[in-house]
């Protein structure tokens, strides 16, 4: 009886011990997981909205949540890869305002017709060089499957911005630098600015998706 | 008799994707670049010496979805109500658990194993033939394996990006499995020839129905749509041979996201054109 006591009292510190240890690295993860259960939020009722009615306004009320929660600055040298250093300081800055409104424009499109639904947080880890990793189950109403998402959360400026997004374990950072990279290496550097361009200079009339 | 003849139409399958393999290096490549260290660096990342040959087989493939799968696909969904097409979803993927089976136990995963066992045999009973997915609302959640993810925990690499006729995005690795998969499936040594192209067409078509949004939108919204499923196909093969755990976040040079928040850093200057990345601007030194 007394062993058992003595056991279970063992179990017990070890368990208080790697508790207390492993608290310090966990600075931090609530602010993350609530600064991307916000954003899944606000993204969902974006989606539930029914006075949006056209393509421009969804878009425009989604450009508020990229720009604001986003590190699109970040995210659009990383996706130029090392072309990025072929830019002159003008090009730039051309380039981040095209990528901008080519980012919001994509995921505008990408989103419009998902019945969104609910959104969780389910894990907080420790990604790369004091970023986090956030992970969240996206569910649709009707038959569509969930998404598991990943969001990689760094701190900027005594607040959080998101540069990577995984969706079911892919990349959106990754996939959209190699698909920059293979423009860039068939048309050039001008080739990729053109084809940014005229991406984001006609809006399209009608929804892509609908369920 | 009849198992001579399906074992040997199977056969058949295996050898023409054999032959089509073996063919491949004949197909023109591309030549690697020369010289221009980022353009080789964007060469080796792509992992695609065939590249050009690629391309040629997603424009057939393409041009096959175009007016032939697509439209089924499409015409399926629309005289099919959706209550319909999730049980004849969830009857196809019952009937692949064995093969998951027999992959989870290769891979020396024996929990997962029982999960799979577990499913096949609530789902078969209670979920009436598979029909009903009743094990997920009891907690076995589903999940998939294949011989190329079984291939590639025992070590094997992926090998060059492959864009294969009709079935899409391979690579050697996950083409051995597809046909190591054909041979481990218990149900076709049992099922009569024509109930197994019936099952194999149903499963085409339920996949590309449930895909319709996913590859419009992917089209609509790439700038390079064979770069794009390129680079989702091989992140998301990696994806499931870690069982949906996310990739070790090590920096790659030229692909680690620097920080970056000094608005007014000009991106270039003459001794950065030398250096292999980007340099960090983070807060500290900004400040």
């Amino acid at each position: 009886m007394l062993k058992r006591h003595v056991l279970f009292g063992l179990v017990a510190a070890a368990l208080i011990v790697s508790a207390s240890l492993s608290s310090p690295a966990r600075a931090g993860y609530a602010e993350a997981e609530a600064f991307v259960e916000d954003l899944g939020n606000k993204v969902i009722d974006l989606l539930k909205r029914e006075d949006l009615t056209s393509f421009s306004e969804r878009e425009a009320a989604f450009r508020d949540i990229l720009i604001d929660r986003f590190d699109i600055r970040t995210i659009s040298r990383a996706v130029l890869g090392s072309s990025w250093r072929e830019l002159s300081s003008d090009d730039a800055t051309v380039y981040q305002t095209v990528f901008t409104d080519f980012v919001v424009r994509i995921y505008t499109v990408r989103f419009n017709g998902y019945p969104g639904e609910t959104f969780q947080v389910t894990e907080v880890t420790d990604w790369y060089d004091g970023d986090l990793a956030v992970r969240a189950k996206f569910e649709f109403s009707g038959s569509m499957a969930s998404i598991n998402l990943d969001f990689i959360v760094r701190e900027v400026d005594e607040s959080y911005k998101i540069i990577d997004v995984y969706v079911e374990g892919t990349s959106m950072l990754i996939t959209q630098r190699s698909e920059f990279s293979a423009v860039i290496d068939r048309h050039g550097l001008e080739g990729l600015l053109d084809e940014l361009r005229s991406r984001v200079g006609d809006r399209p009339e009608t929804d892509t998706a609908g369920h | 008799m009849g198992w001579i003849v399906k074992n040997n139409k199977k056969m058949i399958a295996a050898r023409l994707l054999f032959l089509a393999l073996l063919a491949l290096p004949l197909a023109n490549c591309a030549t690697a670049p020369e010289g221009d260290a980022d353009a080789v660096a964007r060469y080796e990342e792509a992992n695609d010496p065939m590249e050009p040959w690629n391309r040629g087989v997603l424009e057939f493939n393409r041009g096959f979805d175009d007016f032939v799968l697509r439209p089924i696909a499409v015409v399926y969904r629309h005289i099919l109500p959706g209550v319909v097409r999730g049980r004849i979803n969830l009857f196809l993927m019952n009937l692949r658990t064995p093969v998951i089976l027999a992959n989870d136990l290769m891979q020396g995963e024996p929990e997962r194993a029982g999960e799979t066992l577990g499913r096949f045999v609530i789902n078969s009973t209670v979920g009436v033939g598979g029909l009903f997915d009743v094990a997920t609302e009891w907690g076995l959640e589903p999940h998939n394996e294949d011989f190329g993810q079984t291939l590639a925990v025992w070590g094997a690499g992926e090998g060059p990006y492959l864009m294969l006729p009709f079935f899409g995005p391979s690579n050697p690795r996950d083409a051995t499995g597809i046909v190591v998969d054909l041979f481990l499936d218990p149900l076709s040594y049992v099922l009569d020839d024509k109930y197994l192209i019936a099952r194999f067409g149903t499963r085409v078509v339920d996949e590309r129905e449930r895909n319709i949004e996913n590859l419009d939108n992917l089209d609509a919204t790439s700038v390079d749509f064979y770069a794009a499923l390129r680079s989702l196909y091989r992140q998301y093969r990696d994806s499931e041979v870690r069982n949906g755990s996310l990739p070790p976040p090590l920096p790659v040079p030229g692909i680690s996201i620097e920080h970056y928040h000094d608005d007014d850093a000009p991106p270039v200057t003459e001794e950065m054109e030398q250096e292999d990345s980007v340099p960090i601007q983070d807060t500290a030194s900004a400040s």
